[in-house]
């Protein structure tokens, strides 16, 4: 039988996007694969010093104040700060606050395979800067978030790819508490995942 | 009314092209977008799947028009909004034509004369954008398609008919379930006269989904939730 390998994280996402586009079916081994490979992901993470997950985006978002002068409705603005805006209002909230510019940025992301640092208020990217990985582990959690809250597969769909990018610049986290964030973030996938397979009956070993 | 169809070298195309001759339902115009691209090799469970959805999938879209005798007007590019086919298209008198490729079309295309109709794998507003029938069988263990008339957005034109299917009971959802489920709205539309003495006006969705390409997990997810046995598909 040929051993089926999950590679979407494999190479450097940044550099080289995936677009998904017509991807093989493999059989249920490679929903195994995916599995291992983000438990081997997760082994190579220290524990959280944290009990709750919540406290460590907060420390995040703490240790990264709004940098922009730029408020909502503002000519442009700094997507860390978007981020920083939709993740505060959704983290206490039983529906999903910002929609609208969430979906924006989750059609920005999935046209382009990039965030950039900086858009308009047309959400047109005014700079070429794309690699501050802050924002895509930003927008993956509030991509989980909104999953967890609506059962909304677009909202998975999007931070599974997330978390793919993410991986394959793991090497590039190098804060702590980003690593920490990026833990969380593959926890809180994969027991959305496994939860999903186990509404469908299918078991993951 | 007049109808035509604009076909490309690819499934869909097959299935919408063999069953409008199986139906016997008249074209007045056969357009072929042809980039001679080669031909995908099937194995025989995709064959057989086909065969049981009424096409076959092995049968290429060029011989299938010479067996049958049918004219058509070819071009080298799949590009619908090619300017060479906008030309084309303004001197044709066609009403309607039934477009079985994808993309946005611009508006050179869309003003040139007649209306395209596109046949969507999903049940607007709520499931709009790319490979939505694999969210549907996730959610609903079932898949929609809307036929609508095509404007400039995404999935957003004046719907003219939409019809259900059940999940499919074979793996083969991009090739056969995906060019079946159209296919048949696509009949059910042309058979039914559904298009004769409609005024198809814009409907605006305020509310629905925009889907983006489905990631491989949530598609194997999908795919696995149309068979019984789970772990007969190893590779």
């Amino acid at each position: 039988m040929k051993k089926i390998e999950y590679d979407y994280s494999d190479r450097d996402l940044l550099t080289v996007p995936e677009k998904y586009q017509m991807t093989a079916f493999e059989g249920i081994e490679f929903l195994y694969s995916y599995k291992k490979s983000r438990e081997d992901v997760l082994k190579t993470i220290e524990t959280c010093q944290y009990e709750n997950w919540r406290d460590v985006v907060s420390e995040i978002l703490d240790s990264n104040k709004l940098v922009s002068k730029n408020k909502m409705g503002q000519e442009k603005f700094v997507t860390r700060d978007l981020l920083n805006i939709i993740y505060k209002e959704n983290v206490r909230t039983l529906e999903i606050q910002r929609r609208d510019l969430l979906d924006q940025i989750i059609k920005k992301f999935e046209i382009r395979k990039k965030i950039f640092v900086t858009y308009n208020n047309q959400f047109k990217e005014i700079t070429e800067e794309y690699s501050d990985l802050l924002n895509y582990l930003l927008l993956s959690i509030n991509c989980i978030l909104a999953y967890q809250k609506s059962h909304n597969l677009r909202y998975l769909n999007t931070s599974l790819k997330l978390n793919d990018l993410i991986i394959s610049q793991i090497k590039s986290l190098t804060e702590k508490n980003m690593m920490e964030l990026c833990k969380i973030l593959l926890q809180l996938e994969l027991e959305s995942i496994v939860e999903l397979c186990r509404k469908k009956g299918i078991e993951l070993q | 009314m007049r109808l035509g169809i604009i076909l490309t070298p690819d499934v869909r195309s097959k299935a919408y092209l063999q069953k409008i001759i199986f139906n016997k339902i008249n074209q007045d115009m056969i357009i072929f977008l042809n980039d001679k691209r080669v031909e995908k090799n099937y194995n025989i469970n995709e064959k057989d799947e086909a065969k049981k959805c009424g096409f076959d999938i092995s049968e290429a879209v060029n011989v299938t028009l010479t067996k049958h005798n049918l004219s058509f007007k070819e071009f080298n590019f799949v590009d619908i909004n090619h300017p060479e086919l906008t030309e084309y298209l303004k001197h044709t008198q066609i009403d309607f034509f039934v477009f079985s490729g994808g993309g946005v079309l611009k508006s050179e295309v869309l003003s040139s004369g007649p209306r395209f109709i596109h046949l969507h794998p999903g049940i607007t507003p709520q499931y709009r954008g790319s490979t939505c029938f694999y969210y549907s069988i996730i959610n609903e263990d079932r898949c929609g398609v809307t036929a609508f008339v095509m404007d400039e957005g995404l999935d957003t034109g004046p719907v003219i008919y939409q019809k259900i299917f059940d999940k499919p009971n074979h793996i083969y959802i991009d090739e056969v379930y995906d060019a079946h489920i159209r296919s048949e709205t696509l009949i059910d539309v042309l058979k039914n006269n559904r298009l004769e003495g409609k005024i198809f006006s814009k409907k605006t969705f305020e509310e629905g989904n925009t889907y983006f390409i489905i990631h491989p997990v949530l598609k194997h997810i999908a795919i696995l939730n149309c068979v019984k046995n789970k772990t007969e598909f190893c590779m």
